[in-house]
């Protein structure tokens, strides 16, 4: 049997378009909705605190990965630097050349 | 509760009451906004139990993002817009086996395409028996399907339109509705072999 497919289809939409969108509401839907709202809990401090806390997940680890890469830049090769001995010397370096004046 | 206070006020107002923390004046939005709320979710839940639940789901998360509703476009644009996406997410979370065979088809739809089939001027677009199996067909589109198919042919919407509402690009809801018509073709000569050969 030899059927025209787009044509079935056209026809089908056309029988859709047709048809009236059903817009009935069901009693006291409004009032349902309102419930659920009003239940809607009010942020409460740790509630707040917990989302600060996965917001900063993301760029805390996005420092600590930059710091890694930056010691490693810094010395490259050398398994003995570690962020403390970096500081260390950046702080001590005045000291470094005043022990050499003496 | 409303009160005559409310029935006046233009979206724009009750919205600015809302985030002034006057959250009754939201029930006047519920309220002219459900039935086409309503309207739209029929069309894409896959059962009557489900359109209650996603219009709900609308209400609440239109009422918990009024925030982001920056009123440069009118507040049914947006609020509609939302709700598009809603009923999409809930087509998208409840696909199911969308396997369709003639077997399924309900007898006064399988009458009327066997009319269509003796003499297409036969059947009328008219009946009843033409929406079931219409819906029948939608039900088992995929959801992009679904939801291109039902806002250009159904609702004649147009491309600029459905792309604003879905947030596609207008080459894409074009696309998608280039795929639907053949997906839809797929499923009515699957159907078609079936019953008939």
């Amino acid at each position: 049997m030899d059927m025209n497919l787009e044509e079935l289809r056209q026809k089908l939409m056309r029988a859709a378009r047709l048809a009236e969108p059903d817009d009935r509401v069901p009693y006291a839907f409004e009032k349902r909705i309102m419930a659920q709202i009003y239940a809607l809990s009010p942020c409460d401090p740790v509630q707040i605190w917990e989302m600060g806390l996965w917001r900063a997940v993301i760029p805390c680890l996005t420092l600590a990965i930059g710091l890694l890469l930056w010691t490693m830049v810094l010395s490259p090769g050398s398994d003995a630097v570690t962020l403390p001995s970096v500081l260390e010397s950046a702080v001590l370096a005045p000291y470094d050349k005043l022990g050499e004046n003496w | 509760m409303t009160d005559s206070r409310t029935m006046d006020r233009t979206d724009a107002e009750l919205v600015r009451a809302v985030r002034e923390g006057d959250t009754a004046a939201y029930e006047e939005l519920v309220l002219r906004y459900q039935p086409k709320v309503f309207a739209m979710a029929r069309r894409y839940a896959r059962r009557d139990s489900e359109v209650e639940d996603i219009v709900q789901e609308v209400f609440v998360k239109a009422f918990q993002k009024l925030n982001t509703f920056r009123g440069d476009a009118p507040f049914e644009h947006w609020f509609m817009r939302l709700s598009l996406r809603t009923c999409y997410d809930a087509l998208r979370q409840h696909q199911r086996n969308r396997e369709f065979h003639f077997t399924d088809l309900a007898p006064e739809a399988g009458d009327w395409l066997d009319r269509f089939v003796a003499d297409d001027t036969e059947s009328n677009d008219r009946e009843a028996a033409a929406r079931h199996l219409v819906k029948d067909l939608l039900d088992r589109l995929s959801p992009p399907a679904r939801l291109v198919i039902t806002l250009l042919e159904i609702e004649d919407r147009s491309v600029k339109e459905i792309s604003e509402l879905t947030g596609w690009s207008q080459a894409t809801v074009k696309v998608r509705a280039f795929r639907a018509r053949a997906e839809m073709r797929k499923i009515l000569a699957k159907l078609a072999k079936e019953k008939y050969l």
